[in-house]
């Protein structure tokens, strides 16, 4: 039982940095990222083609292209949509599927539909502890996500823009007559989450491989993290994530592995009939 | 105070519709109908050929198929790009006996409703001779009717089910999943020695077959398998399936999926410092998988109908030279060698119809087709079709995985009677 | 985004009055439709038609939806599931014939769509959509794991022949038009129906609603049976249409298409909103379907296209045109 568990906790870490990106554009625009998987993926594979992929690169350069190459892209995105969020949310959240759909030709297009692996630059160390065969993958994996987390908290709990932030995404209006520029907060979220993407990416793949479809087929299963952790609280969607991978884990193991969605459907359900809103929601009192 | 629900304020205030918003709903859709209308009128006409799909005075031949470009599993156009680069080859080299091979892909998204749209198109726009490595088992399957009734040809469907083998218009070269996880398992108890096999199996027509082929032959030896344990489609770790095959007491464990389920479970294995037999089926006997799964392929079998990709046939080296030629992104692997062999049946075929002088129609084709014996198509071998009898491939060849390369451990033999007769029909 | 309300035009009865031009497009619509045939001839296009239209019906259904509760699914496609695997399990293991077998598809629409609305009732926004996205992901592995029922991954064939006078083709494309003209017919009514107005009512102002006696949640219930009773038409018509049902047509990013074809069409509940969007979502890929790698890239733009051409250059070409006329409407 426990290297079941254990197994689910090192991927619930990997739901919870899947949807802590799309939690940070939701908290501030309310609207979904459905592009997300896919611009995550296209970051994977530049740092593929930098490095396994034939140029050779040291990975820290190449991790640092992509990020700053996601960073562009993704606020390009952002000005695409932008005039879109003024109508509805919706709307703004199908054009993320198109833009979506867009990223994922470019990656057919230039990489053809192979598989590839792309692994950590981390020596294939292995520990048995309690009994369980623990990995440095694991222990990175952990590690990364409460220093992720962690760095997240910081951020927005202390510095300006995380401030601005939290006022923007808690009412949007006021903020506008606070003086807060909405554009401003609106880009810091949408690069975080272009920077989360691109982290949970490169820690997904070793596990899933990468192609033109793995990185967005898991980022489903990152959003029932994110529901279930509440897609408005942060901490939220990372301690779902962990009951998601956990309890996905479980169920393949004891029970079958063939009606896992089902599953998570009466998983969600059940939670958010017990936690509406999410685990850690915040309540607030309806106006009448 | 009107409910600003985190979904929008496109939501109109009022049942009514009525304001600038709806003007412009309504000239936009107005203006977009009369577009799509255009485009609509735009339907190619097809040419009144005497013969459907051959132009006598180009001397040229069309064929087509559908492939999933988009959609779940792109990868399998790797079948039908293969196909292609054959056929844009075999025309530069003159072509068979002077005629040229027009090959028409088109897309349908993995969905069976639009592969029938898109395969009527095939036949009704694009005026086609005969379907050449149309991709997929449940997309094939929708089109039986359609084909039958049309009486085409369809050469080579890279898709696995009873129904496809039965038809008599559809020859596949592409064997039932059940033939190959009997095969592997006669080799497991009479070479192997092994009687405990496991089965992971994948939850789409891949692994229902191969479970069925497993158990049926195991019971004719009056044997189970110790576990039975299946994935969805969509699974990126198996190590749940292993930890159940370890607790089994297996010592051969039989996965049918994909070549990165097959990575992820001899990674989880290795992890648990799990041992045993692997068996794995043919499409996974790829340069790829060595890519993702690294040393930890060394030792797995495959029980496949094509041979290795490494071999030194002439046909899969030319294939080995010419894909990358117009495909420089595809790799070389075994769904390539696939619709090498699925464009290489077609061209024997073609050939021989030509030599024999009768008039180029489909039912001509189709009875060509049927004399086919113990040819070698591609990277496949023995083919043979006969009226009433379409299991093209009837034997398989178990090759092992080796330091890097694929090597023939035993030649090819005829699938067990008991599975290979149930499939006749 | 304020828009001017104007205050309807009321006939003698009361009830708002319908513009000419509001009558002459749908009904111009549906003319173009029940003559086409005789246009096209038949063949593949008429097919790709009959597609569209049973398609229409399923995104009609979305729209639905959106318009009388705000909300989004995308989970559709378990629905027009129900509707197009009934009909086939009926007439293939049962022998029913098709029109029965639709009225028995549709009930059990119903039952699904009250099945999963109790539970989430309670959700909305975002929680709801994601609950609708997992509802979208159960459904393969439901279908595969019933196969002896369903045909598991090879899917049922479906016999497409109500009358024996006209051939398969035509019924198909008028079984499926009828069917999108009473969908819309249907609906049109609805909203004009007490039921349908408390309804609306009870998405803008909960409080007042409640307070004469249609809640959120009875709301809710109501909306999504309607919505899955006409999702469950689209299924069996488009098994109808298809003859033939599969997994492989009722997946995840069928339910996506769906909403795809539900914006494009700006959730018009009118029928040549709904064949616009339906005619996005069929002949787009069509027309696109030889670009090979090109596709998606030239799909994703032409979907962003849309989009931003029908949310924001429309609406201010409109604005445009109105301020010069000076017409306040």
């Amino acid at each position: 039982m426990l290297p079941v568990i254990w197994q689910g906790i090192v991927t619930g870490c990997l739901y919870s940095l899947g949807a802590l990106g799309l939690v940070m554009i939701f908290k501030s625009s309310r609207m979904v990222n459905f592009a997300h998987g896919a611009l995550a993926g296209l970051g994977a594979f530049l740092v593929y083609a930098l490095t396994a992929g034939g140029a050779s690169w040291p990975w820290t350069a190449a991790v640092a292209v992509a990020l700053a190459a996601s960073i562009l892209v993704s606020v390009l995105v952002y000005f695409v949509i932008a005039p879109l969020l003024e109508c509805s949310d919706t709307t703004a959240t199908i054009a993320t599927l198109g833009i979506g759909m867009v990223a994922q030709g470019i990656i057919l297009w230039q990489f053809g539909s192979n598989i590839f692996r792309l692994d950590l630059p981390l020596p294939n160390v292995s520990a048995s502890i309690f009994g369980l065969s623990v990995t440095l993958y694991d222990v990175t994996v952990l590690l990364v996500t409460l220093a992720v987390v962690g760095v997240l908290f910081l951020v927005i709990d202390r510095t300006r823009l995380g401030i601005s932030f939290r006022a923007a995404s808690t009412d949007p209006f006021a903020g506008r007559v606070c003086g807060l520029s909405i554009t401003r907060v609106h880009l810091f979220s949408w690069i975080i989450s272009a920077i989360l993407g691109v982290i949970a990416a490169l820690l997904i793949v070793p596990t899933t491989f990468l192609s033109s479809t793995t990185v967005t087929t898991f980022m489903l299963q990152a959003f029932a993290a994110a529901v279930i952790g509440g897609f408005d609280s942060l901490p939220g969607s990372a301690i779902g994530g962990i009951l998601v991978g956990v309890g996905c884990n479980l169920f393949s193991f004891y029970v079958a592995p063939e009606l896992l969605n089902s599953f998570l459907l009466v998983f969600i359900l059940f939670s958010l009939s017990c936690f509406p809103g999410g685990i850690l929601s915040k309540r607030m009192g309806s106006r009448v | 105070m009107v409910k600003q629900g985190a979904w929008g304020s496109l939501v109109p205030k009022s049942p009514v519709d009525e304001g600038i918003a709806g003007q412009g709903r309504r000239k936009f859709l107005g203006v977009a109908a009369a577009v799509m209308a255009g485009l609509m009128s735009v339907s190619g006409t097809a040419q009144a050929e005497n013969l459907p799909g051959i132009d006598v005075a180009n001397k040229e031949v069309r064929v087509g198929a559908f492939a999933p470009i988009t959609g779940p599993v792109p990868f399998y156009a790797t079948i039908n790009h293969a196909a292609d680069a054959f056929f844009r080859d075999l025309n530069e080299r003159g072509g068979i006996q002077g005629w040229k091979v027009k090959y028409i892909v088109r897309d349908d998204g993995y969905d069976p409703a639009q592969s029938l749209a898109v395969t009527r198109r095939l036949v009704e726009d694009d005026d086609i001779f005969a379907l050449v490595a149309s991709n997929g088992t449940a997309t094939n399957v929708a089109v039986i009717p359609y084909t039958r009734s049309k009486n085409l040809p369809v050469i080579a469907p890279s898709g696995g089910s009873p129904k496809i083998i039965a038809q008599p218009h559809m020859f596949p070269l592409l064997p039932d999943y059940a033939l190959s996880s009997a095969a592997s398992a006669q080799y497991a108890l009479d070479v192997l020695k092994k009687q405990k096999i496991a089965l992971i199996w994948e939850n789409d027509e891949l692994g229902r077959r191969a479970k069925f082929g497993l158990e049926l032959f195991l019971k004719s030896r009056d044997l189970a398998p110790t576990v039975d344990v299946s994935f969805d489609v969509a699974t990126t770790d198996l190590s749940a399936q292993i930890q159940r095959v370890a607790a089994s007491d297996a010592e051969v464990v039989l996965l049918f999926g994909s070549n990165a389920h097959l990575a992820s479970a001899l990674r989880a294995a290795e992890r648990i410092s799990w041992k045993g037999e692997w068996f794995a089926p043919f499409f996974t006997a790829d340069p790829s998988t060595y890519e993702l799964t690294g040393k930890l392929l060394d030792g797995v079998y495959f029980s496949s109908w094509l041979l290795p990709v490494d071999s030194d046939r002439e046909q899969i080296a030319a294939y080995r030279d010419v894909v990358p030629k117009y495909y420089p992104n595809d790799r070389l692997g075994v769904f390539g060698l696939n619709g090498w062999s699925a464009a290489s049946l077609f061209v024997l075929a073609f050939d021989k119809l030509i030599s024999s002088g009768q008039a180029l129609t489909y039912e001509n084709m189709i009875a060509v087709m049927n004399t086919l014996d113990g040819v070698s198509a591609g990277a496949a071998d023995k083919v043979t079709f006969e009226k009433g009898d379409h299991r093209g491939t009837r034997q398989e060849a178990m090759i092992r995985a080796e330091n890097g390369k694929f090597i023939v451990a035993q030649d090819f033999r005829p699938y067990p009677e008991v599975v290979f007769k149930t499939v006749a029909k | 985004m304020s828009e001017p309300l104007a205050t309807p035009a009321v006939t003698a009865q009361g009830r708002p009055a319908i513009r000419l031009d509001e009558r002459l497009v749908p009904l111009g619509t549906v003319l173009v439709l029940a003559l086409l045939p005789a246009w096209i001839g038949g063949g593949f296009w008429l097919y790709s038609v009959s597609l569209l239209l049973a398609h229409s019906i399923s995104i009609l259904s979305v729209s639905f939806l959106f318009r009388f509760s705000g909300e989004v699914s995308i989970g559709h496609n378990f629905f027009v599931a129900v509707g197009a695997y009934t009909v086939a399990i009926l007439q293939g293991l049962l022998g029913v014939p098709f029109l029965a077998d639709m009225v028995v598809a549709i009930i059990l629409s119903v039952l699904m769509g009250l099945l999963f609305a109790w539970p989430s009732r309670g959700l909305s926004g975002i929680y709801l959509s994601v609950v609708t996205l997992a509802l979208s992901l159960c459904v393969p592995e439901l279908l595969l794991h019933w196969s002896d029922i369903t045909g598991g991954f090879e899917g049922l064939f479906l016999d497409s022949q109500i009358v024996s006078w006209l051939d398969s083709e035509t019924q198909q494309y008028y079984l499926a038009l009828t069917a999108l003209c009473v969908a819309v017919f249907a609906i049109h009514r609805f909203r004009h129906s007490r039921i349908g107005l408390a309804i609306l009512t009870a998405r803008d102002h909960p409080h007042a609603a409640a307070s004469f006696g249609m809640t959120t949640g009875s709301a809710r219930l109501a909306v999504f049976a309607v919505s899955a009773a006409i999702a469950g038409l689209g299924g069996s018509v488009l098994g109808f249409t298809t003859s033939m049902v599969s997994p492989n047509s009722f997946t995840f990013w069928n339910a996506v298409t769906l909403l795809v074809g539900s914006v494009v069409s700006l959730y018009s509940t009118r029928i040549h909103g709904a064949v616009f969007g339906a005619a996005f979502i069929t002949l787009v890929p069509q027309i696109l379907s030889n670009y090979g790698q090109l596709i998606l890239i030239i799909y994703g733009l032409s979907l962003l296209g849309a989009i931003l051409l029908s949310s924001i250059a429309m609406p201010a070409i409109a604005r445009h045109i109105s301020r010069r006329k000076k017409r306040y409407v």
